[in-house]
């Protein structure tokens, strides 16, 4: 393990037991068998469809779930299984954004109550100091002029300015780690790029590694440095974000590009390849390739053995029998 | 649907409200009545209200004097003769050792109706024993004779309405002016009675005359007297059979209703939202244990447990508001809390505190509960007026405070005395429109305040 990884993710499996009145439980395989290593500094998207698994990935590298395998190391700390107070560092360190800018603040709080409760909460004592850290977050999220927004209630915000104050609630506390879950797919799109460019600009200034969750492959790009693309519980491309999007390897990740909205009316006319089927069912994955029931190139193969992870060049790896040379 | 609201959304529900309004002007007035207990029974009520010498110049069942306001023949009220208001004269004589003393006092009566009770009360002192002749002269210059008894050192209540000799009194009066007598004797009535055989037994308006005269051997022997004529009205809420003025027990009762119902309407609701809050966010064995236990008070049966323990222990209305909401720790508001904590704690800002490393203690006090304040203020409204009930109810089986005059205990005292079988309404009306006003005022806050906490009813 390199000293430039601050996030190392081994074979990490979630599932989560569905009770059966005198029966063995059954399993929701949310996320069933992911590695990877997020560098520092980086911004890792995190790609899928919805079911995926992507943001109890998301929410397990922050240890909001417990993993049920797997490791999970935080620089250079294993984290796996920590719980209360050993893990009160890390909840320092690692901070979340979430999707939805209207239910992550609590009500009855105005914006200088929601950012000095992780202060308080991480036993910043002197007052003085959480309201000059309360106007330092302020400014890097760029609400301003402070004293406009400070005694406001959530509820009096736009989505954009409020999604700014989750991202400010995030830094607060100075991490070194964030996870975005599709912070900007429930804003108005003139606000969207502006958000990224925020959390792209913070990144670099502040050098925190994110972990990007998104549906949204366009927005990817203004955002990541690189790209893992999950289906169905498992990574199933992981590379360089440039390489993924044009030559990318997996024939869902070609189905995901090939899905991308085009604005351009002279083109409303060309068909487009859209995968056929549902996501499967996470209690009872398909043998073989989880992909294969949609796949337009299934093999016989595909249809008994999974495919293993494999770097088909530098830093590009996929998952998929085409890709194996035999 | 949302739980949104905060205190601004509850005031705004309340006093812009047609129904809201209408509440807090109706409590208005019982807080006010709560007011005037303080300033108008200025006395230790719960020592008082059983002590008969204490109401002893009330006339007994008297409806309230604001009848007379509808009537065309007026009820008389109450005329007490108090001892500065005799005329008093002695001498003594030395050759026969013999003090005189005679006292006189003057009694206008105008009204068109008589009273109900006549007594006089004599206040004896240093003296071993005191010959007195009490006698009556009506306005026409009838003299009526009443009683010639010997009285000793104290206080010694003479009740004309049952003496014999008052009886006898009257009847030689009329035989002297050959008057054939009624077939029942009434003192009370017949004092008040044109005696002439011309008369007809009308009421005599005018000026009376009270007459004491007492013979005893001590010199320094004093008397003074009291004469009550007890009128057929009392106050602003009538009396009872003991007397007692029904103002003061449901003045009293205003305070003792709206504490007993708001303190075990706080306590329930903040104990039930609580504990439901609890088994939500704590959730597993906590949440299982206090589930269950709700189940089981919820199907425990109030009333024989109430009467068990009224059985064994003298209940006084503290502790009877100890027994409900100990019996109410667990209920409806346990459940409907739960939920609606499991509704909130979905939300993300909760994940969010989790994640930037909140207690799980910090969380439920500082994020979950407070969105279930709303709930809660209007579960305390709502069920306000069931417990003043629950009291009155209580009081009527004979479970409440034998001490505390309660609006339940007055009612329960009416029953009793058989207020509705003899038509005396205002025993039994007035505290029963007193419960019935409270539980209305709080039914219109509670309707006010459920468009605050159920925004389907919001009219915007």
């Amino acid at each position: 393990m390199s000293n430039k990884t601050i996030l190392q993710v081994e074979n990490l499996k979630v599932w989560f037991p569905i009770k059966r009145l005198f029966k063995t439980p059954l399993y929701a395989k949310a996320v069933d068998g992911v590695s990877f290593n997020l560098l520092k500094g980086e911004s890792l998207a995190l790609v899928g469809e919805s079911g995926c698994g992507k943001t109890t990935l998301g929410k397990t590298c922050l240890r909001l779930i417990e993993p049920t395998f797997g490791r999970l190391i935080y620089d250079g700390r294993d984290i796996t299984h920590l719980s209360g107070k050993d893990l009160k560092w890390y909840r320092r360190e690692a901070q979340m954004i979430y999707q939805d800018p209207f239910s992550s603040f609590n009500p009855f709080f105005p914006v200088r109550r929601i950012l000095e409760e992780p202060l308080i909460v991480n036993g910043v004592k002197s007052k003085e100091e959480r309201i000059n850290r309360i106007q330092e977050a302020l400014q890097e999220v760029k609400l301003l002029p402070i004293e406009d927004f400070i005694n406001k209630f959530p509820h009096m915000l736009s989505g954009g300015q409020r999604q700014r104050l989750a991202i400010a609630r995030a830094l607060i506390l100075r991490p070194k780690f964030i996870v975005a879950d599709e912070p900007v797919s429930m804003l108005d799109a003139s606000v969207r790029v502006e958000i990224l460019y925020l959390l792209k600009e913070l990144q670099i200034s502040q050098g925190i590694s994110f972990l990007y969750i998104t549906h949204d492959i366009a927005t990817v790009k203004y955002f990541s440095d690189r790209m893992a693309v999950m289906y169905s519980g498992k990574i199933v491309e992981l590379g360089e974000i440039r390489k993924v999007i044009t030559s990318h390897l997996h024939p869902y990740t070609e189905a995901l590009i090939e899905a991308i909205p085009d604005p351009d009316p002279n083109n409303r006319n060309v068909e487009r390849k859209v995968i056929p089927g549902e996501p499967q069912n996470p209690v009872a994955w398909p043998p073989g390739c989880r992909f294969h029931p949609r796949c337009p190139y299934a093999m016989d193969i595909c249809r008994v053995e999974e495919p293993p992870m494999n770097e088909v060049e530098s830093g590009h790896q996929v998952a998929c029998w085409l890709r194996i040379k035999k | 649907m949302s739980i949104t609201g905060g205190s601004k959304d509850i005031f705004d529900a309340i006093f812009r409200s047609k129904p809201g309004l209408t509440g807090v002007l109706i409590l208005t007035i019982i807080i006010g009545l709560s007011i005037i207990a303080l300033v108008y029974v200025p006395f230790d009520i719960s020592s008082k209200w059983n002590d008969i010498t204490f109401w002893q110049f009330n006339p007994r069942l008297a409806p309230p004097s604001w009848i007379n306001f509808f009537l065309s023949k007026k009820l008389p009220e109450t005329i007490i003769i108090g001892e500065k208001d005799f005329a008093k004269y002695d001498y003594y004589v030395e050759t026969a050792g013999l003090k005189h003393i005679v006292l006189e006092a003057k009694l206008d009566y105008l009204y068109e109706y008589y009273p109900s009770e006549v007594n006089a009360i004599l206040y004896v002192n240093n003296s071993n024993g005191m010959l007195v002749t009490l006698k009556w002269i009506q306005p026409n210059g009838v003299e009526i004779y009443l009683s010639r008894l010997v009285v000793n050192d104290g206080i010694n209540p003479i009740y004309f309405c049952t003496r014999k000799d008052v009886k006898e009194g009257l009847l030689n009066t009329m035989a002297k002016l050959g008057t054939v007598p009624p077939d029942t004797i009434k003192p009370e009535v017949l004092l008040f009675s044109d005696l002439n055989p011309s008369g007809g037994f009308n009421i005599l308006r005018g000026t009376y005359r009270f007459k004491i005269e007492a013979e005893t051997t001590s010199r320094n022997a004093t008397i003074d007297s009291k004469l009550i004529v007890y009128g057929r009205v009392y106050g602003l809420a009538g009396t009872d059979s003991k007397r007692r003025d029904l103002f003061v027990g449901i003045v009293w009762g205003a305070p003792v209703a709206l504490a007993f119902g708001l303190i075990a309407a706080i306590l329930t609701s903040f104990i039930q939202t609580l504990l439901g809050t609890l088994s939500a966010w704590y959730g597993g064995l906590v949440d299982e244990i206090i589930q269950r236990v709700t189940d089981i008070y919820m199907i425990i049966p109030f009333l024989p447990i109430l009467i068990t323990i009224s059985v064994i222990y003298k209940i006084n209305i503290w502790t009877l508001l100890a027994i409900v909401v100990a019996l109410s720790i667990f209920g409806g508001a346990t459940k409907t809390a739960r939920s609606m904590a499991l509704q909130v704690m979905n939300e993300q800002y909760i994940e969010a505190a989790v994640s930037y490393g909140a207690s799980r203690k910090r969380i439920m006090l500082l994020h979950i509960l407070p969105r279930l304040l709303p709930y809660t203020v209007a579960n305390i409204v709502l069920s306000v007026p069931s417990y003043v009930f629950l009291e009155a109810a209580l009081s009527l089986l004979g479970l409440g405070d034998p001490a505390m005059p309660t609006w339940g205990k007055i009612i329960s005292d009416a029953f009793e005395g058989g207020a509705v079988v003899h038509g005396l309404w205002w025993w039994v009306l007035i505290p029963s429109t007193l419960i019935i006003m409270t539980a209305i005022a709080f039914a219109f806050i509670g309707l006010a305040l459920d468009k605050v906490v159920n925004p389907r009813l919001r009219e915007r």
